[in-house]
């Protein structure tokens, strides 16, 4: 593969578009069901009381993955959590114009699976995976598209 | 209702386990994983002689992600790749154990070995633990 087709798509090429939000008062039993629900492994946590359109990006509190839930499990249980207070924050984010491998770069450097796309207004927009730049990395090697299991089929795990 | 501390891994995990040779390459890894929409894969090494256990460790999606990040991931391969011993769990264990063993390795998957044999026979994900804090393990809006 050429090492550098991976500097000339970018985060917004790769991403699913959308993101699933919740409030940073919501308990953290209604995110697990988010979760579970959509099978994504991250929600992104909004504050409400901050405006989009006044301050952008201020109404992006953080984001709250499945680890961070299943670490909370390990230790004291999420009876009574809110989203809000078991977020990481700020949310680490990447422009849709950055490169997959400026995007593959942060989630190495931290170590996390998710990061959340902003558009030029701050805005959240979409969220891009490690499994996205696994497909790009695949498609990029063999120069065809990859077709992957339906939802109905082997479930994102 | 079904808690983590009533729910065997056993009950909530994802049955059978996705593999690819040693030699595989990690782009051919890559599109596996794309494919099925899998964060990780159990990498086989059969004995030579046929004698000894086999051989395994696991790739996960940010493995290649970091790989991808600093060099060309087309010389790699799966072995290459893979991290050995890979963190592990029995069926008969409970979810709680399974999220402590997660949070413990900082890792979203585990994979689950035969109580006796320790062959993989599934894998549980971070994902499976939050399914079940719904209470319905088998939630899924496929079904």
């Amino acid at each position: 593969m050429d090492a550098e087709l991976l500097d000339h798509l970018t985060a917004g090429e790769a991403m699913h578009a959308g993101i699933v939000t919740c409030d940073v008062h919501a308990p953290l039993s209604a995110v697990a069901r988010m979760m579970a629900g959509h099978h994504i492994h991250c929600v992104v946590v909004r504050n409400d009381a901050a405006s989009w359109s006044e301050t952008p990006g201020a109404g992006l509190w953080g984001v709250v993955s499945d680890l961070d839930l299943v670490r909370l499990v390990a230790a004291d249980g999420v009876i009574g959590r809110t989203a809000g207070e078991s977020a990481a924050t700020p949310a680490l984010t990447v422009r849709d114009r950055d490169s997959l491998r400026e995007a593959a770069g942060v989630m190495s450097d931290n170590e996390i699976t998710h990061l959340v796309v902003v558009n030029h207004a701050a805005r959240p927009i979409g969220v891009l995976s490690t499994l996205d730049v696994a497909r790009a990395v695949a498609e990029l090697a063999d120069g065809s598209p990859v077709v992957s299991a339906g939802r109905t089929g082997r479930e994102e795990r | 209702m079904k808690t983590i501390d009533t729910t065997t891994v056993g009950e909530a995990m994802h049955e059978g386990v996705v593999t690819c040779d040693v030699d595989e390459p990690l782009t051919s890894v890559a599109r596996t994983m794309a494919q099925q929409r899998i964060h990780c894969v159990v990498v086989w090494q059969e004995p030579a002689t046929g004698a000894g256990p086999e051989l395994w460790g696991v790739v996960s999606d940010l493995d290649l992600v970091k790989v991808a990040a600093g060099e060309d991931v087309g010389g790699r391969t799966a072995g290459g790749s893979a991290r050995t011993p890979a963190p592990m769990i029995t069926p008969d264990e409970t979810l709680r154990r399974a999220a402590q063993l997660m949070a413990e390795h900082e890792v979203a998957h585990l994979v689950v070995v035969d109580t006796e044999t320790t062959t993989p026979v599934g894998v549980i994900s971070t994902l499976d633990v939050a399914r079940a804090l719904t209470g319905n393990p088998r939630l899924s809006p496929a079904l």
